[in-house]
């Protein structure tokens, strides 16, 4: 009948409305933005986190009067998401970008100089490392919110049980083997390898200086120096002082949790959760200083502009808002983030409660020097993973894994 | 037909005649409605709308595009340019292409064939003259339906230096295991024991469904003839199961060229490249090299590669697989 042609009919299209309509919602969730309602894209690692970060907008709505909302990702995919969006120009005005990274997005992020200068911002309020970190080519593409260096966490209790006199901010590499040998002999392991990018770089330049980013951000991937500090880490492994390396990049800090391993390298972002988690007296040292002086890696993070933004001005606004020295000393007093102002850093030593952070973190800070990004980051830290393993654990040579790293980064 | 039905035969001839009769009469009022069977199509085409839309929409129309991106230079941020056959060109130039590709043959042939084995032998076990049976077809199972990473990670710990295996061999025989995870003769045969670990409940329950539907006469037959347990499952049971057999093979291959989950969270590709297989490095160049044209040629090149050993499979069914 003609009234069943129709209802099949109807039936149809509202099924394909549906269906067309499904797949075009995701598309307008960037667009509502205005002059006063910004989005603001960060990593959230769960339901604390937001809570933290929704206070910081807050503050931003009650300062200067603009609605921000947080759109979270877990961190691991946040640049994966955030890379996509940028392609789809569906990207939030307040991006949060780490020092580490910023290179590869400065297509995709305003510089500020212009803006801070027209503002008046005293950039020299902030940690020089965290706003070099933020810097990419001279031109700044963010303001920071939290910077650190790779340090060295180590376990009182089991230096105390072995007898070893606990390391000093700039203990050397001879120290570091002793006390490895002294551990050893007391059925301890000393430390536990990594081979994150990060914190294997900050150890292999705190012992010989050698780099596989330069200074000026280039990457040098034959470095000789960088060969010679995985033979070093190699040795550690083979004397025993250390374990093997794991693929897992928490292995090393579980390691530590669960009593395995005496120390191993983090930075202080971390250092609030895990005296939360360790059992044991938590304390905290710069890296064995070798043939270069104490020297180590800093990593920062801090919040950008999106080129896709039509509020560049307020989006600017509420940076400076989100970094003031206010936010940053209520997000160090949370134990959040060592912040990127220097005058906001004494709320985080007395909050952090770690006897001996201050001296260790002022001398680790003093010496540090931004790790900066390239746009074959990511490709490296995969490739450290999957070849620094071997170096690390006597499969191979320093040099056979770095020029394995060079090919694959050249063809590539 | 027996002679008995001819009269009620008879007299249903000219019912179904006047119905057909007054079927016919009847289109002519409702104005353009095509009949009886026109009507059906009407209703078919509604019901299949949403799904065939969903289809073309989400699966036709990506990889369409996915098939123009491969022949295009495009990075995730930044300009995009025809770049006609270099993707490809470079794919098959790269020896760490060459060499992923070996990897995930490699996982293949170790892999599938062992899952089978232990599949149909744990099927032919559970018959059901075991008691309990059904518990342990679910306790098989079980692998197959929790979270592939979670099984992952755990399988991670038992593997790690210190961990469950190293330390059961270390009390009882004395011996450090290898670190089977960052020990590049190890690492794939760990990969491939927790993935048959994972994946057999899967086909083990296709298979045993399968050899409870093979008539118990056919085995009875059998036994009455002398044959063995071995004898019977090969000459009569194998044969039956065949179709089953042959769709458990073929979705194992193809599952199995697609492996990225075990080794990138178990040894993420590592040692070197000795694990890392191919949808890895399709993963790698298109989400941290920023490289979709090459990434979505590394796809197609997978897809072709799945599609020949598919079409081989196909051909080679007429000589093993008995439809009855």
């Amino acid at each position: 009948m003609q009234r069943r042609r129709i209802i099949a009919g109807l039936a149809a299209a509202a099924a394909a409305a549906l269906v067309l309509s499904g797949c075009s919602s995701g598309s307008s969730a960037g667009g509502s933005q205005s002059k006063d309602a910004l989005t603001w894209s960060m990593w959230i690692a769960g339901k604390e986190d937001k809570a933290a970060w929704q206070k910081v907008a807050d503050t931003v709505k009650s300062e200067d009067g603009i609605t921000l909302t947080i759109q979270g990702a877990p961190f691991e995919n946040y640049f994966t998401k955030l890379s996509t969006q940028l392609s789809a120009g569906s990207a939030q005005c307040v991006v949060s970008m780490q020092s580490l990274r910023a290179a590869n997005y400065t297509e995709s992020l305003l510089p500020l100089d212009d803006l801070a200068k027209k503002d008046g911002t005293d950039l020299s309020a902030f940690d020089s490392t965290a706003l070099d970190g933020m810097k990419v080519d001279g031109k700044l593409y963010g303001l920071p919110y939290d910077t650190g260096p790779i340090m060295m966490f180590y376990n009182r209790d089991l230096f105390k049980q072995a007898g070893v006199a606990e390391p000093q901010p700039g203990w050397t590499v001879d120290d570091f083997e002793a006390a490895g040998a002294a551990l050893k002999a007391k059925g301890i392991t000393e430390y536990g390898s990594t081979v994150a990018d990060l914190n294997l770089e900050s150890m292999i330049y705190g012992y010989n200086g050698g780099r596989v980013i330069t200074a000026g951000g280039k990457l040098d991937a034959s470095n000789a120096k960088f060969a010679d500090g995985l033979d070093w880490m190699a040795s550690l492994v083979k004397k025993g002082y250390a374990t093997q390396a794991s693929s897992d990049s928490s292995t090393p800090g579980n390691d530590f949790a669960a009593g395995k391993v005496a120390m191993y390298t983090d930075g202080p972002w971390s250092l609030i959760s895990q005296k939360a988690k360790v059992k044991f007296d938590l304390g905290v040292t710069t890296l064995p200083a070798g043939t270069s002086g104490p020297s180590t890696f800093a990593a920062g993070s801090g919040f950008g502009v999106s080129k896709q933004c039509k509020y560049p001005e307020q989006a600017f606004k509420a940076v400076q808002t989100m970094t003031s020295e206010k936010v940053l000393t209520s997000l160090a007093e949370q134990g959040r983030a060592f912040p990127g102002r220097t005058a906001a850093q004494a709320a985080w030593y007395s909050s952090a409660g770690i006897e001996g952070a201050e001296p260790a973190l002022k001398a680790a800070l003093a010496k540090s020097s931004p790790l900066l990004g390239n746009k074959q980051s990511d490709q490296l830290s995969q490739l450290f993973t999957q070849y620094a393993l071997q170096a690390v654990n006597g499969q191979t040579s320093g040099k056979e894994t770095m020029s394995s790293i060079a090919g694959q980064l050249g063809t590539q | 037909m027996t002679t008995i039905q001819d009269p009620p035969a008879a007299a249903a001839v000219p019912a179904v005649a006047t119905a057909v009769a007054a079927g016919t009469a009847t289109p002519n009022r409702q104005g353009g409605d095509p009949g009886p069977v026109g009507r059906r199509t009407w209703w078919g085409a509604a019901f299949a709308a949403p799904h065939s839309i969903g289809l073309v929409v989400f699966t036709a129309f990506p990889i369409i595009a996915s098939l123009v991106v491969s022949f295009m230079n495009w990075p995730t941020l930044g300009a995009r340019s025809f770049a006609g056959i270099e993707n490809y060109a470079r794919l098959f130039a790269d020896p760490v292409f060459r060499t992923v590709t070996l990897n995930t043959a490699l996982f293949v042939v170790l892999y599938v064939p062992l899952n089978l084995v232990v599949s149909l032998g744990l099927a032919a076990w559970l018959t059901p003259r075991i008691a309990g049976r059904h518990v342990f077809r679910v306790l098989f199972f079980i692998p197959t339906i929790t979270p592939i990473v979670a099984n992952v990670v755990v399988w991670r710990m038992l593997y790690q230096p210190g961990g469950a295996i190293d330390a059961t061999l270390q009390s009882t025989v004395g011996v450090h295991a290898p670190n089977f995870l960052a020990d590049e003769h190890w690492a794939m045969l760990a990969i491939v024991a927790m993935s048959v670990w994972q994946g057999f409940g899967y086909n083990m329950l296709i298979f045993s469904a399968a050899l409870d539907a093979v008539p118990e006469n056919q085995i009875e037959a059998s036994q009455l003839d002398g044959a063995n347990a071995w004898q019977t499952f090969w000459a009569i049971k194998f044969p039956l199961i065949s179709p089953s057999v042959f769709f458990a093979t073929m979705m194992t291959l193809i599952t199995s060229f697609q492996v990225f989950v075990q080794p990138f969270v178990l040894t993420k590709g590592g040692p070197g490249t000795a694990t890392e297989t191919l949808v890895q490095y399709i993963y790698n160049t298109g989400f941290q090299n920023q490289q979709l044209g090459l990434a979505s040629a590394g796809a197609w090149v997978l897809f072709v590669i799945i599609l020949g050993i598919t079409a081989v499979q196909f051909l080679g069914q007429k000589r093993w697989v008995h439809y009855e």
